[in-house]
């Protein structure tokens, strides 16, 4: 029976301790506290989208919605609506015939949303890493693409791949005009221009390293920014180019240590914005880039930026340290902030209803 | 168990100090220093909580890696990416770099990352596992911030042929390998240890990468992993000893895709040579360690077809002198160590960047008259490259109360120099980067009742620490590129507990062993505007996490049960994302038997007995419950014994 007696000695011993666990793990509660969820009412016309971009490989990127008119934000409207997570690093949304596409990076998707609920119609799957879709017909649209060194090519009459086209490097911005369609690489220095008719890389242009965003002025110009790579000594610079003829009309460059990104323009198609850790600002008419931001960045990590069409507002995304949930900064066209409101993580593309 | 063995040994040494004409035993003394051949694992841990893992454990751990046995066996909380991907240690809220990782004595953490990946560190290839918690700068150098894994291997003299084989599988296609062979007699003892294991980690789990979710085979997850070890060692004299050492390993991996993507063709390789030599002289009151290590390193890592290979190679020179004199019943040791390290990659704006590292420690070891207190105060003055470090130091004290109750504190000046990546990173290397430093300190009790001959044993250790580390490094964008900076002050709290009972009966064997941590580790300065996770626990640290292991030998049988309890994970700095809460349980079943001169061990595992669904890190896929099935088969002939 000196089983028995060690047996209750042990038990004693076990619930001794059960006891004292209890007594310290209640000192402080780890459960994190639940968010009020608003409810989902996408009716305001003056509403917005943010794409969250997620953690790398977290699976946790989303769009958050803001209505300007009661000033509320719901998070993560494709998780509530479709009881699902949208996927790893969102990268960018079109709005093509109708539709909302969400390129979903790292989940290697597109998810293809109706706009009025964002519920998921379907999704476009088979693509490597995909950055952004542009439409190039009715029923054709290209999408970029960063390490399979081919754009491929989107069927949307049935929403599925049906072809590509190899261009080496890092594919990003897509921008159409006169039936050409200009591609930005962030892998090299060169801008491709590809035929939207036949599918066939055409030509391509030398510009400087890492061209990632391009828009489309009131004169039919091209506006294109280019990063730049420190690692390899490049700096970065701003082109606006002559999409007929193919030629550079205009060069600004930036200093070795600057990383300029996310060029947009506003409604009127007359006035250039870009980060470059802080907001600038420059009329298409300039020769020269700005030497003051109209908004600063610091203690700020400015990760996107929009301009708002109706009122030509600056929205700009902070993804503060990447790993907490990202804040919008809501100025009017003069750099002067009117409010702000917080959404998911890595915040990065700003639209507008 | 430690306590005892402790004791035993200062005994041991006052003995040998006091009479040294005990020289004729001199075998007997060189075994003593083969278990102790890194002499500050031994001593000098007064005032610290360690914790040397269950043998028993061990025994039925053979195709486990280092992170699985620290995952069951102790309060460290293991990062893993799950399968056979990357694992690492984070102690009392530190970082994978806050923890050295010493085999023999020889720190393994990687110049280039400031860490060593866990699963690559098969558990059957050591003799002895042991866990200091607690600052131990001033003992190991930089980055002993959080605590220190020490892997040994030891060999005994004069103990004959001893060959052991393992054969092991698994589900999800796995397949271990364990082949030992020692042979020794009164002047030279080898060792020759080799490990193999393979796994395609192809286990179920529920994919959210397309439209449904829906159950699919983890793919791109296979692991294969070969490890050498060769050790020698030569009694030149009654009182030299020569020591070598190697360990070559060779581990592929694919690394798979998360719950949201797709699919992953990304692949790693791990290759290592590490080569060891120790010289001693055991002189009447003092000793002398001459040692040396160099260690090569690569990795390759491919992400995708489409991409190159990113690759960086390390290696590191070690030489070390050490000795340590006995005053009457008092150790004193004095040492200086250079570690020489460089680093080659595409990626690195230097094109060999150096790490040279020079330091100059002491430590002091007193026992008072009553032989109830032991006090021991270190020092360590460390030079980078010839600039200074700031002078590390601890002082610790264990004091025996009673002969059952000791009550031990513990304060420390702890360091983390930068890394070479840190440093030197193409994109946003900081070569401004000052090193971590900062304070901690611990303070605790510790039961032990041995009754009825020892028969049944009952400690209770209670510890409760403090840790304020600042210019924690931290990789922020800055720019144009991300950027490691020095923003970060943590301060790292909490208490653990360790309960332990025993029983030793002839037939039956009673074990079990409980512990709890509670760790708050808080950022308390913003690191930007707008910053929420101010005075917020760090990312992938849990408040609250649990182990208890239990279980009986009867006869030939043995069975043991495992239960982990790992409490919330915060995913985001500011909490609005979070892991679930999850208890892990495995079951080990062992049935040992002699036939003639072979032990045959018959073993049985089952992992996540309950199927449990959970996650380590986000998004990445854990397995379900699988299963494991070994045999041992040892074979010892004392041929040769005198």
């Amino acid at each position: 029976m000196k089983i028995m007696k060690h047996t209750t000695r042990f038990l004693v011993f076990f619930f001794v301790l059960m006891f004292i666990s209890t007594i310290i793990s209640s000192c402080k509660s780890d459960k994190p506290e639940e968010e009020i969820k608003p409810n989902i009412n996408l009716q305001s016309e003056h509403g917005i989208y943010i794409i969250n971009e997620g953690n790398f490989q977290f699976g946790n990127a989303s769009i958050s919605y803001y209505n300007a008119d009661d000033k509320s934000v719901v998070e993560d409207i494709y998780k509530q609506v479709n009881n699902q997570s949208l996927g790893d690093v969102c990268e960018s949304m079109s709005y093509i015939n109708g539709w909302y596409y969400a390129v979903v990076n790292n989940s290697q998707k597109i998810e293809v949303l109706n706009p009025e609920n964002f519920e998921r119609r379907t999704s476009i799957t088979g693509l490597t890493s995909p950055r952004y879709i542009i439409p190039v017909s009715r029923s054709k649209a290209y999408v970029s693409d960063y390490k399979s060194n081919r754009v491929s090519i989107i069927n949307l009459s049935n929403n599925s791949k049906q072809g590509e086209i190899t261009i080496h490097g890092w594919t990003e911005e897509m921008h159409m005009l006169y039936g050409k369609v200009f591609i930005t690489n962030l892998k090299n220095d060169k801008l491709y221009v590809v035929n939207a008719a036949n599918d066939l890389l055409e030509d391509s242009l030398v510009l400087a390293q890492c061209p990632g965003s391009i828009v489309e002025d009131k004169n039919g110009k091209l506006w294109v920014l280019c990063q730049g790579d420190a690692s390899m000594n490049k700096a970065g610079a701003l082109f606006c180019i002559n999409p007929v003829n193919k030629s550079i009309e205009k060069r600004m460059d930036f200093l070795l240590n600057e990383s300029p990104k996310r060029l947009c323009i506003n409604d009127t198609h007359d006035t250039l914005y870009y980060i470059n850790k802080h907001v600038f600002q420059l009329a298409v008419s300039a020769s020269s880039l700005p030497s003051s931001a109209i908004i600063t960045g610091d203690a700020k990590n400015f990760y996107g930026l929009s301009i708002e069409p109706k009122t030509g507002h600056v929205f700009a995304a902070d993804a503060i340290d990447y790993i907490q949930k990202g804040k919008i900064y809501n100025y009017n066209s003069k750099g002067a902030l009117i409010n702000e409101f917080k959404v998911g993580l890595i915040p990065s593309k700003i639209y507008f209803k | 168990m430690l306590l005892k063995l402790q004791l035993l040994f200062l005994l041991c040494f006052c003995c040998w100090a006091s009479i040294s004409k005990a020289q004729k035993d001199s075998v007997h003394i060189i075994k003593q220093f083969e278990v102790a051949s890194e002499v500050r694992v031994i001593f000098h841990n007064q005032g610290l909580k360690t914790e040397k893992l269950d043998s028993t454990f061990l025994a039925n751990s053979l195709n486990l890696s280092a992170a699985e046995v620290l995952n069951r066996m102790s309060s460290v909380y293991i990062k893993s990416y799950g399968g056979g991907g990357l694992a690492s240690s984070s102690f009392r809220g530190g970082s994978a770099n806050h923890t050295a990782i010493l085999w023999n004595g020889f720190n393994l953490q990687s110049p280039v990352t400031g860490m060593i990946d866990l699963s690559l560190l098969p558990a059957g290839l050591f003799n002895n596992m042991s866990l200091q918690y607690g600052g131990k700068s001033a003992t190991w150098g930089s980055g002993a911030i959080g605590g220190a894994l020490h892997l040994q291997t030891k060999s005994n003299f004069n103990d004959g042929t001893n060959v052991k084989l393992y054969t092991g599988a698994g589900s999800f296609n796995e397949k271990s390998m364990l082949v030992s062979a020692d042979y020794s007699n009164l002047k030279f003892a080898n060792s020759t240890k080799f490990y193999h294991n393979s796994s395609l980690h192809n286990f179920d789990y529920i994919s959210f990468a397309n439209e449904v979710q829906e159950t699919r085979k983890l793919p791109n997850a296979s692991a294969n992993q070969n490890t050498l070890i060769q050790e020698n060692y030569f009694k030149i004299k009654e009182n030299q000893l020569l020591e070598t050492h190697i360990w070559l390993q060779e581990n592929k991996r694919e690394i798979p895709p998360t719950l949201f993507q797709q699919n992953s063709d990304a692949f790693q390789e791990d290759r290592a040579m590490r080569f060891t030599a120790s010289y001693h002289r055991y002189y009447k009151l003092w000793n002398l360690n001459i040692r040396s290590a160099y260690f090569n390193e690569a990795l390759k890592y491919k992400d995708s077809e489409f991409s190159k290979i990113a690759e960086n190679k390390s290696q590191t020179t070690i030489n070390e002198i050490l000795m340590n004199r006995n005053i009457g019943c008092n150790i004193w040791i004095l040492g200086a160590n250079n570690t020489y390290a460089q680093s080659q990659s595409i990626e690195f704006s230097k094109l060999i960047p150096v790490q040279n590292k020079m330091a100059l420690f002491s430590s002091f070891q007193y026992l008072n008259k009553k032989a109830n207190l032991i006090a021991v105060a270190s020092v360590r003055k460390e030079w980078v490259n010839t600039t200074p470090v700031p002078l590390t130091w601890s002082l610790g004290i264990d004091y025996y109360i009673t002969r059952w109750l000791k009550i031990k504190a513990n304060a420390a000046r702890v360091y983390r120099i930068p890394t070479i990546n840190d440093l030197f990173w193409k994109e946003g290397g900081n070569q401004n980067l000052l090193p971590e430093s900062g304070y901690a300190f611990e303070g605790g009790l510790m039961l032990v009742i041995p009754k009825n001959k020892k028969k049944y044993s009952f400690t209770f250790e209670l510890t409760a620490f403090s840790r304020e580390i600042e210019n924690w490094i931290i990789w922020l964008p800055n720019g144009a590129f991300w950027s490691p900076q020095n923003l970060m002050h943590v301060w790292s709290r909490g208490a653990e507990t360790n309960t332990s009972y025993q029983y030793n009966g002839k037939r039956l064997k009673l074990f079990s062993n409980f512990k709890t941590s509670y760790v708050l580790s808080e950022n308390t300065v913003s690191k930007l505007n707008s910053d929420a996770s101010t005075n917020k626990q760090l990312i992938y640290v849990p408040l609250y996490t649990g182990q208890f292991n239990y279980g009986l030998t009867y006869k030939k049988t043995t069975v043991m049960l495992n239960h982990t309890y790992t409490g919330y994970r915060y995913t985001s700095s500011d909490h609005s994302q979070y892991l679930e809460p999850y208890y892990m349980h495995n079951l080990s079943l062992a049935y040992k038997f002699d036939y003639k001169k072979l032990s045959i061990d018959i073993q049985f595992q089952i992992n996540n007995l309950l199927n449990t669904n959970y996650q380590v890190l986000t998004a990445r896929p854990m397995p379900g419950i699988n299963y494991r099935g070994g045999l041992v088969f040892n074979f010892k002939s004392n041929y040769g014994k005198s």
